[in-house]
């Protein structure tokens, strides 16, 4: 792949959306209601777990102003949802498995009228048990949430003989680490608007993934309707979050919208969304450590149980990626992993930024920590005697190739924290009951899907009757500013002004599937694609351009705005002309590109043994903190985050993400986690599930190492997740080296820590 | 094309702006019960959204201005009841004679709440948490109340009856809050919250004292967040009174107001860990006040 001057240093970058955004003029899903909607809302199982015996909507439907109240008996196609398992109903039929699982819908012509036909829907339940946590869900005896039983997916990975290698190691750590929920927490709400159109419909929605929602929409629908079209609504905020959610949300509004023949819309209040939206999965991890006295480690077994929730949503895939992870970045001869996903009679949980990656890299590396502590050895020390590198072979059996960065990652966060003069000055308790503590994490993430997956990118780039050149690929903005970077790979690819290119917001019926918005795939793969279309179109339009200015298309030059003759610059065209031209001559002038992702990349599940993902990224983070050892208070002071993520596209934004990143990640950290009484969620609104602010963050220092990926455009590598997944252990390790002491289980609440001083 | 409502219920209710505070009184005492006064609209715009009170009439009394000023009365502060947390905060009066009212107010909520949240409403809304009430209870302040025809003075600590429940009747407003100027007396509060702004106190606290000869001359501990309503700390605070300033007693005072206070456990904290952080906030103040230095 060609290669062409980037751009390294630190800019002011204008990302294309901000001043819409800004300005408050940029029109979401709510904002769209020119038509005359009708209000969606859902009536939701008040039960975590219980047969359904009855449901009364009597006077529901007799409520002024309501215009139908909607069951499970009225879905026409199948009444089933579910990202890769359909084991979710879309209203539930018989039986309810979490509270807030949707039970009915109420169309109204007001949220007031639908609103209080929500509260005279009348449901009778037979309790069942309900199971609240992992350890219940596996118990013998327990009660099957589903036929097959509550483990819903594991995976295993081994290598050598840990038994013996334990038996020959020097020293054995030995530990239970755990973690809590995360809630996205996104500025935006779940929101659709379905619209009945000729034998079809059409939904507007926030999203992550449109094609997922077509689908759900078609299935729910069935025979029902000929062309669903879906349209993806400018997004406030995803993270993983809207990746199924948005299945669940549209194909109720689009229910409503065929049932009543009306354009219906469905919009969560925040209190809706936290309750019902998928997770970050909670559990723990059982993990044991052995290495030898000079620090080599030797084996390594480990437990990941990962609380699911009452369905599968992305449950799978989220297991294997901590199960993949689990050894974190470091060579270790003999591996016996396992990691299993668990039902629970809770909300289910399911895609996060990071996706298992920051439970399984706690537990490694607040372990590697305590190794190191027992050997009396720097942390960093530790970790570098057992770095990956390149040529390593990974626990699965795979090679790695060029690119790999860690190293440097570690030695410039070292350098920038100035790691060895702070660990050694830290660790005590000043006068005003203050302990410092400097900690260090690391961290590696497969790039883009992987073999359990289709990971394909597709994209359409072609001019349009004005000249401008128009960008088609399905991978959603919601906030990362992807679109900023594509039209700076396209511009370069094709040296035109990039106020000449132009990208459209996703929308199924004039695009291919190009997967999910997820797995820090966007620029990987989407921008590959991106770049592989914009050479295809470049041939195009220069031939295109060929016969109308008459000269060959290899004297040819795009430029700027238009084409010209490159022995006779003042024979050209502008691309405005060349568009009005083309369309008098009944021309499309267009490139497309679709990229293969999954080449070269496969997993034998019985063995454990593959080639996951064809290339990483890594991190390397320190966090400095200061802990009140009085109230347990723990104040992050500074943070350094040095990732290699391949070429760098455009330097400020990969800024950004790391910044968001690691605020994310602190807040995952220090305070955010959610309370159940009963199955009952408590922490449903921002008054009790805290997310950093301002105040509470820390001055992020943040550099790069830029290697190069040959799969991806110009060489980079993805970089959306990595950065929330060291910020936990970093944290950890702080204050471990602050107070001491390691903490085996966050978020380090000042409570937690408090009690982890007064020693329970 | 349909104007967007927005996705939670708004209820419907007849509303009214009176221009002056008799005129406001007499609107309160009409309705007798069904309306609701809102000043700020911090906490009663969420109680309307939630259902949790259906008013037939909001009052907004933001135009009375008559009962908007912080003023030294002659030996005495006096803080109009709609006066802004922003406003208190920023008040050169209030940081030299009352600054743990200062401190509290600055960390109430954000700039934007600040810019709203009143001082009465903190107190009408009677929350246990509620970060205005404890430096009030340190100032021994009262709360002046009118009705159409009557008036009345309460002592702070009197206001609050239970949680979110005052001694405010429905045809009462509460138009003023006052406390004496102290020139030898010198306060701090402090908080426990789960995140460093914008967080509802765990455990809150203020203390005032003046010192005389190195003995307490007087003293008066506030808690907040443990127990139904905001607490005097009244063994506490008269145990001090009269004794030597010395760190063993400062040290018993701050065991005194542990043992008084009667926290609940919640998703915020538990009873343990706020029984902890009274002694501890307790202490802290009572130390940075008698002998100098930050908090
Ligand atoms: C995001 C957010 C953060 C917050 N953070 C904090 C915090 O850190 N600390 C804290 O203590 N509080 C906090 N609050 C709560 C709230 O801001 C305060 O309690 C505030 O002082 C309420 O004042 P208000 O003027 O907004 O009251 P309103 O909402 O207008 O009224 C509250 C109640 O008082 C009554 N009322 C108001 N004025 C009078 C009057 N003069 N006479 C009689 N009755 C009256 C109203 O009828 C109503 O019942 C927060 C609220 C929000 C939304």
């Amino acid at each position: 792949m060609a290669t062409i001057e980037l751009e390294t240093k630190s800019e002011v970058l204008r990302r294309i959306d901000v001043s819409e955004k800004v300005a408050g003029k940029l029109r979401y899903t709510t904002d769209m209601i020119e038509v005359e909607a009708l209000y969606v809302k859902v009536v939701r199982s008040a039960m975590p777990h219980a047969m359904i015996e009855s449901i009364d909507i009597s006077q529901a439907k007799e409520t002024p102003g309501v215009i139908r109240v909607i069951t499970s008996h009225d879905v026409p196609g199948e009444n089933l949802i579910g990202f890769f398992t359909r084991d979710q109903p879309l209203l539930a039929e018989d039986r309810v498995r979490f509270i807030g699982e949707a039970v009915a819908l109420v169309v109204a012509e007001n949220p007031v009228s639908a609103m209080t036909a929500v509260n005279s829907v009348k449901i009778s339940y037979k309790p069942l048990p309900a199971i609240l946590d992992i350890d219940s869900a596996l118990s013998p005896d327990a009660i099957k949430i589903h036929e097959d039983g509550n483990i819903k997916e594991s995976f295993v990975i081994k290598k050598g003989n840990v038994e013996s290698a334990f038996e020959k190691s020097d020293i054995v750590i030995e530990g239970r680490y755990s973690f809590p929920y995360q809630e996205h927490a996104y500025l935006e709400t779940e929101a659709c608007l379905a619209m009945p159109t000729e034998g079809g419909i059409t939904v507007i929605g926030s999203m992550q993934v449109p094609f997922a929602v077509e689908r759900a929409v078609r299935t729910v629908l069935g025979n029902a309707v000929n062309k669903v079209r879906v349209i993806q609504a400018p997004t406030g905020g995803g993270f993983g979050g809207k990746e199924d959610a948005p299945d669940e949300v549209c194909a109720h509004a689009a229910l409503a919208a065929y049932l009543t023949g009306r354009p219906a819309l469905l919009a969560y209040n925040r209190k809706e969304s936290i309750i019902f939206h998928p997770k970050r999965h909670p559990g723990y991890i059982k993990r044991k450590l052995g290495a030898t006295r000079d620090g080599i480690l030797t084996a390594l077994s480990e437990t990941i149980m990962l609380d699911g929730g009452a369905y599968m949503s992305l449950t799978p895939r989220v297991i294997f990626q901590s199960v993949a992870t689990a050894t974190g970045p470091y060579l270790i001869p003999n591996v016996d992993i396992e990691g299993k996903g668990v039902y629970t009679n809770k909300v289910p949980c399911g895609a996060f930024r990071g996706f298992g990656k920051p439970q399984s890299q706690f537990a490694a590396e607040l372990q590697m920590d305590e190794l190191a502590k027992e050997l009396k050895m720097d942390p960093l020390e530790l970790r570098l005697k057992n770095l990956i590198k390149e040529g390593s072979e990974l626990p699965w059996g795979q090679r790695l190739g060029d690119g790999i960065g860690i190293l440097q990652c570690a030695i410039r966060v070292k350098e920038m924290a100035e790691w060895e003069e702070k660990r050694q000055k830290y660790g005590v308790v000043d006068s005003k009951g203050i302990a410092r503590g400097i900690g260090l994490a690391l961290a590696m993430h497969g790039t883009s899907i992987g073999p359990l997956g289709i990971d394909v990118g597709s994209a359409i780039i072609e001019l349009d009757e004005n000249g401008k050149i128009v960008v088609k690929n399905s991978l959603t903005e919601y906030g990362q500013g992807i679109y900023t970077g594509w039209i700076e790979i396209v511009s370069r690819a094709l040296n035109v002004d990039k106020g000449l290119i132009e990208v459209i917001y996703p929308d199924t019926s004039i695009m291919y599937d190009s997967g999910p918005t997820v797995a820090s795939r966007s620029t990987a793969v989407g921008g590959r694609a991106i770049y592989e279309a914009a050479i295809n179109f470049k041939s195009a339009i220069l031939k295109a351009a060929s016969q109308m200015i008459g000269v060959k298309p290899h004297r040819l030059s795009l430029e700027g705005d238009s084409i010209k003759s490159i022995e006779n610059p003042n024979n050209r065209l502008s691309l405005k002309d060349i568009a009005s031209m083309a369309r008098k001559n009944g021309q499309t002038i267009k490139g497309e590109a679709w990229v293969n992702m999954n080449q070269g990349s496969y997993w034998d599940r019985e063995k454990g043994r593959g080639v996951p993902w064809k290339s990483y990224s890594f991190a390397a983070h320190v966090a400095e903190v200061e802990v009140d050892i009085n109230s347990g208070k723990v104040n992050v002071v500074n943070y350094y985050a040095v990732h290699d993520s391949g070429k760098i596209l455009k330097r400020s934004l990969a800024e950004s993400q790391v910044y968001g990143g690691v605020v994310q990640g602190l807040g995952y950290a220090l305070m955010e986690d959610l309370h159940f009484k009963d199955g009952k969620l408590l922490s449903n609104s921002f008054l009790d599930y805290m997310i950093p602010t301002f105040a509470d963050t820390p001055n992020i220092y943040v550099d790069f190492i830029e290697t190069y990926n040959e799969d991806g455009p110009f060489g980079a590598k993805g970089l959306g997740e990595v950065p929330i997944e060291p910020v936990a252990p970093a944290i950890a390790n702080a204050i471990y080296n602050a107070i001491g002491k390691p903490i085996r289980a966050f978020p380090f609440t000042s409570e937690r820590v408090f009690s982890a001083l007064q020693g329970d | 094309m349909k104007p967007f409502q927005y996705l939670s219920p708004i209820q419907e209710f007849e509303y009214l702006k009176p221009r002056t505070l008799d005129e406001a009184l007499s609107i309160v005492s009409k309705f007798n019960g069904v309306a609701k006064v809102i000043a700020g609209g911090t906490d009663l715009t969420i109680a309307l959204k939630e259902l949790l009170v259906k008013p037939q009439a909001v009052v907004d009394i933001n135009g009375l201005k008559e009962i908007r000023y912080i003023r030294d009365d002659g030996g005495i502060i006096r803080i109009g009841a709609l006066t802004t947390f922003d406003e208190i905060y920023r008040s050169g009066l209030i940081n030299k004679y009352a600054r743990c009212l200062a401190q509290a107010a600055y960390n109430v909520g954000t700039w934007q709440i600040r810019n709203l949240a009143t001082l009465g409403g903190n107190i009408a809304n009677a929350s246990p948490a509620a970060d205005g009430a404890t430096p009030l209870i340190s100032l021994d302040a009262h709360v002046h109340i009118k009705s159409i025809n009557n008036e009345r003075d309460v002592p702070i600590i009197d206001m609050f009856l239970g949680p979110k429940k005052s001694a405010l009747n429905s045809n009462e407003l509460i138009t003023e809050v006052y406390f004496k100027k102290d020139e030898l007396a010198n306060c701090g509060w402090a908080r426990i919250g789960r995140r460093n702004a914008n967080t509802i106190s765990v455990v809150n606290v203020a203390v005032n004292i003046s010192l005389a000869d190195g003995k307490y001359r007087a003293a008066r501990i506030g808690l907040g967040s443990v127990g139904p309503t905001p607490l005097y700390a009244k063994k506490a605070s008269e145990y001090l009174i009269g004794k030597e300033a010395s760190s063993a007693t400062i040290s018993q005072a701050a065991k005194i107001a542990m043992d008084e206070s009667n926290p609940i456990s919640d998703i915020r904290g538990t009873k343990i860990y706020r029984l902890s952080m009274v002694k501890y906030l307790t202490e802290k103040l009572l130390n940075n006040l008698t002998y100098g230095g930050i908090n």
